[in-house]
């Protein structure tokens, strides 16, 4: 993969991703990029966000490099390092530098897993210098005029460890997420999962109960993503308290109480 | 058939035996004769008639007189065939027992009241709990056995032989030995008797569910109210759930529902409690309503809410529906329509032919364009209640209770403004709601904190201000492991809490002993803490990459460089917290061959590892126990986790004396609760003791032992590091039993500690 045009369309997104607005956001990044600005997605898990950046990368027909961030993740997984083959040492580029490069959109999801040094090498991009420092090698690479940086940031976790430094914070235009609306989760969980709206608006309110729970037994309630897969299995014809069972109460929690808890949530609603 | 020759021989011998001895007692003899006769016949007395001949003599020889004999003989006649005769020579045997502890009489009355309840006692072992529970308590409290015995059949039916056991062995300890408070409880004079013999069975249903309770109704009506156990107060009208504001109170127990049942009662009456909290939103004045007229209101008022709930909720009809047992047919009182009505608002499958029902159901339907206005309540509960007048039916005030049992009292619903002072209100209101005053009131007086999460309440502080100054406030109540009933006998222990009193001189600590030179340095160099990872190290367990790239590379350019190509993990920064709880009990003031008393060296061991561990910037905190009983256990609080190690905490070191018993396990619980709150990666709970729990009002050793060891091991599963030093000259085989051998270490002298606190440090760092 050397051609940095086949290199690039690995990450080219052809079809149109099903993403239904919240608000005025699809216009809002679309200025944003306009102007290359930095974003940060804030929301809880399995609200969109994902979603919401592949369908924007497919929308303005950008590559999207994502990068799951994991807190041993160190700087050189994310510029690159110098490998060995057997003619001596080689470059390889990191998603982010071939993001800098070739001009994608480069996602960092979770970025606050990342350890807090990791994340400073994005400082130098996100500001109007754009440029990326390769001090292994001795490069400095200037971004291409295409290039985006976005990142995901889920303000649930309220620790003080996992929390961005105001250095990192302030270089970001950021977009508030949050779970649909009853009636557009309810389209949402229907397409998705492809169930009748009934089904999927008893699984909606299941999932509103549950999010009261946060914060009181629980770190999230039941995401959009979880009542999308709820739906499928009962697409495939699982029954309504198996499958909440098998993707919301038990990945949710392994505390019995607040299972039971769930579990009563799901048969006062159905 | 030697084997039956054999038997047939020992038979004659014994049946030789037994006539011999009844030989002059000629009524008995022949009687004794004729049962045996009967049982020999019988295939299951067979091979056993010897052990019958046996309890028989027993019998006898213990001269309880004839009748219990001749009752005896009786109740073996009659024996049924299908029962166990392994029961029947049971009961003989433990019919002598309880006879020679407790005399003839209350025999006679064991072997009436056992063949009454027999036909009760028909799973096994059933017959041998009771025996064994009416034994003991025979030996132990020879006075209120016949208490017991007189009630056994009602005793059992409420409480089941297991349930009656526990209720036996729970009176036994908490009369602590005195036989007037004995009495009291077996007489069910007693309100813990009542209420332990209710719970006997189920256990506290409330402690049990109230976590799943309280985030059931924040995720159902994202309401958070702060519950509340209500105690079974010994009424004959059944516990309610009760609403106030912004708190819930439920019956720690539901008599009548258990298991699966008792689940279910609380989560109908949480969401039914719920629906009010978020629908009934006004209150209803009383003014000249009657009490029939207040239950009719609340009636209509409970469907309207919960009509709202199912309207959002449609599945919470499953959890209520069950409750609604109400049939309709039987004698027509008011009570029983009303819960006629009640089933019949909320499930549409019910028939019921009665006209008022009807009228009720079609009142309340026609309303359905304004269920959502409470003054509907008001407006339909009104006329059904005149209606019920004219059928001239009886309604008794005193004796309603709210049906079915999920719901609550609905005393909430209603503004009683100052109804129980306004002359011209209705004589039945008032008592109505004077009647519900009256149980709280009598609850809080009588109540050790029925209230754990209000703590500490009103009631806690106004007896605290007679006994702060002696013993300090009470804090919290614990359970207690009953290890021989297998249960945890629910708030069974009181924690007066207080700050230990400095003494005007401050404990004189060497600044230079060699002791607090070495431990200083121990915790000082001893690395317990969240691992960090470190690259690029010379040795360690992985590989790191990049390190090991820039080394090859460097390499193949002729550099010459150091092999740091691994990566390891490697201790972080300090996070410890230690709390040592000083053993205060009277046996710490016996004195060591150098007449050293065992609470010099506790608190010289104390004072050293405080300033240590402080040095080596850890959290340390110092308290001590004692205990006067289960009511009285003593926690002082020496030095805090926040406090620095100076004069004042020596002076509260020098002024600490030896004084009571040792109940470690509610000392260890309530440390435990102090650890809990720290946030810190490793907590340590580090005991110095003399040796054993003791207690005035625990005649069984090895009670508070198992009792201490349960507490340690729930603290270690909460992730605390619990360790014993066992102070002075004794051995303290205990101390192993409780905390585990290698968590049990010996420190007759001060000079040993320092080995001990590294032994400690080492079992951390595992």
């Amino acid at each position: 993969m050397t051609n940095p045009a086949l290199l690039l369309d690995q990450y080219r997104i052809l079809d149109e991703p099903y993403y239904r607005p919240l608000r005025d956001e699809v216009e809002l990044f679309g200025a944003a990029y306009a102007s290359r600005m930095p974003v940060m997605l804030k929301g809880p898990t399995g609200c969109g966000k994902t979603r919401f950046i592949e369908y924007m990368a497919w929308r303005l027909g950008r590559p999207l490099i994502t990068v799951a961030c994991h807190e041993d993740m160190t700087a050189a997984d994310l510029v690159g390092r110098w490998l060995l083959d057997a003619e001596g040492t080689v470059w390889s580029d990191g998603p982010l530098t071939t993001a800098v490069r070739l001009g994608a959109i480069c996602y960092l999801d979770e970025i606050v897993e990342a350890r807090q040094d990791t994340t400073v090498v994005i400082h130098p991009l996100t500001d109007d210098r754009r440029v990326l420092p390769l001090e292994k090698r001795g490069e400095l690479i200037h971004a291409h005029s295409d290039f985006q940086l976005v990142i995901s940031y889920n303000p649930g976790y309220q620790s003080a460890i996992k929390d961005l430094k105001e250095s990192t914070k302030q270089r970001f235009a950021a977009l508030d997420f949050d779970y649909p609306d009853r009636s557009a989760e309810v389209e949402v969980v229907s397409r998705e999962a492809g169930i009748e709206p009934e089904i999927a608006d008893l699984l909606v309110k299941i999932a509103s109960h549950s999010r009261n729970l946060k914060g009181q037994g629980l770190d999230e309630g039941a995401s959009t993503r979880m009542l999308v897969n709820a739906g499928r299995l009962i697409g495939y014809g699982i029954s309504l308290d198996k499958a909440c069972e098998t993707t919301i109460v038990v990945p949710l929690t392994d505390d019995a109480d607040t299972r039971n808890t769930l579990r009563d949530v799901i048969s006062a609603c159905a | 058939m030697a084997v039956a020759h054999v038997s047939s021989l020992e038979n004659f011998r014994s049946s030789r035996r037994l006539a011999e001895l009844l030989r002059g007692h000629d009524d008995i003899g022949s009687a004794a004769q004729t049962t045996r006769a009967a049982l020999e016949r019988r295939p299951e007395f067979a091979s056993r008639i010897a052990i019958w001949d046996v309890a028989v003599r027993g019998l006898f020889e213990a001269n309880l007189g004839e009748a219990v004999v001749l009752s005896f003989l009786r109740l073996s006649e009659h024996w049924p065939a299908q029962r166990s005769a392994h029961d029947l020579l049971a009961i003989g045997r433990a019919v002598t027992d309880i006879g020679r502890s407790a005399g003839s009489r209350i025999a006679h009355a064991a072997l009436t009241e056992l063949s009454k309840v027999l036909p009760r006692l028909a799973g096994a072992n059933e017959v041998t709990t009771v025996l064994a529970a009416l034994c003991q308590l025979a030996d132990m409290g020879p006075e209120s056995v016949g208490l017991a015995i007189n009630r056994l059949e009602q005793l059992l039916g409420h409480a089941g032989a297991e349930g009656f056991s526990a209720w036996v062995s729970a009176g036994l300890r908490a009369s602590g030995g005195r036989a007037a408070q004995r009495r009291a409880y077996f007489g069910l004079d007693d309100a813990l008797s009542a209420r332990l013999l209710a719970l006997g069975r189920t256990g506290d249903d409330f402690a049990r569910l109230e976590k799943r309770l309280a985030a059931t109704m924040v995720a159902l009506w994202n309401r958070k109210p702060r519950f509340r156990k209500l105690a079974i107060a010994p009424t004959s009208v059944p516990r309610r759930t009760s609403l106030a504001v912004g708190l819930i109170g439920l019956p720690e127990t539901f008599p009548g529902f258990e298991g699966a049942r008792a689940d279910a009662i609380y989560l109908a009456a949480v969401a039914h409690a719920g629906a009010h909290l978020v629908h009934s939103t006004v209150r209803f004045p009383v003014g000249r309503l009657k009490a029939l007229q207040l239950a009719l209101v609340s009636l209509i008022e409970d469907a309207r809410v919960e009509t709202l709930a199912l309207r959002e909720m449609p599945g919470l009809r499953w959890l209520w529906l069950p409750f609604h047992t109400a049939v309709p047919s039987g004698q027509a009182t008011a009570a029983g329509l009303m819960t006629r009505l009640a089933r019949a608002l909320i499930d549409p499958d019910y028939q019921d032919g009665d006209a008022w029902v009807a009228k009720g159901r079609t009142l309340f339907a026609a309303a359905s364009e304004r269920w959502t206005d409470p003054a509907i309540s008001r407006e339909i509960g009104g006329l059904l209640g005149n209606d019920i007048g004219q059928m001239r039916l009886q309604f008794n005030a005193k004796s309603y209770v709210v049906e079915p049992a999920y719901r609550d009292d609905n005393l909430a619903l209603w503004d009683f403004g100052d109804a129980p002072d306004a002359p011209d209100a209705p004589t039945e209101t008032i008592e109505l709601a004077v009647d519900s005053v009256r149980i709280e009131r009598r609850e809080e007086a009588g109540g050790r904190s029925t209230d754990e999460t209000a703590r500490p309440d009103e009631t806690l502080r106004a007896r605290a201000s007679v006994t702060t100054l002696l013993d300090g406030i009470p804090v919290a109540t614990y359970p207690e492991w009953d290890y021989a009933a297998n249960t945890e006998r629910i708030d069974w222990t009181t924690i007066l809490e207080a700050d230990a009193v400095a003494s005007a001189k401050p404990l004189e600590l060497p600044a230079e002993s060699e002791a607090l030179r070495s431990i200083t340095r121990l915790t000082r160099d001893a690395s317990i803490g969240r691992r960090l990872r470190q690259k690029g190290q010379r040795e360690g367990d992985a590989l790191d990459i990049d390190a090991a790239v820039a080394r090859t590379i460097e390499r193949r350019a002729g550099h010459v460089s150091e092999p740091r190509v691994y990566q390891r993990d490697a201790p972080g920064p300090r996070d410890l917290a230690f709390l040592l709880l000083l053993d205060l009990s009277h046996s710490t003031a016996d004195r060591d061959r150098a007449g050293r008393t065992v609470l010099d060296v506790e608190r010289k061991a104390a004072a050293i590892m405080a300033a240590a561990v402080e040095t080596a910037r850890d959290a340390i905190a110092v308290h001590g126990f004692n205990s006067d009983g289960r009511e009285r256990v003593r926690y002082l609080r020496i030095k805090g986790f926040d406090e620095p190690m100076d004069a004042v905490v020596r002076s509260r070191l020098a002024g600490l004396g030896s004084s009571h018993s040792t109940r470690l396990g509610a000392a260890l619980r309530h440390a435990g609760s102090y650890l809990v709150q720290r946030r810190a990666f490793r907590k340590v709970l580090l005991v110095l003791t003399d040796g054993e729990p003791s207690d005035i009002d625990v005649p069984d050793p090895q009670y508070l032992t198992e009792d201490a060891r349960r507490a340690a091991q729930q603290l270690r599963r909460r992730g605390m590091d619990i360790f014993a030093f066992g102070i002075g000259g004794g051995h303290y085989p205990q101390l192993g039993r409780i905390f585990g051998e290698r968590y049990a270490l010996r420190v007759p002298r001060i000079d040993v500690l320092p080995q001990r606190v590294m032994q400690l440090y080492t079992e951390l760092k595992k």
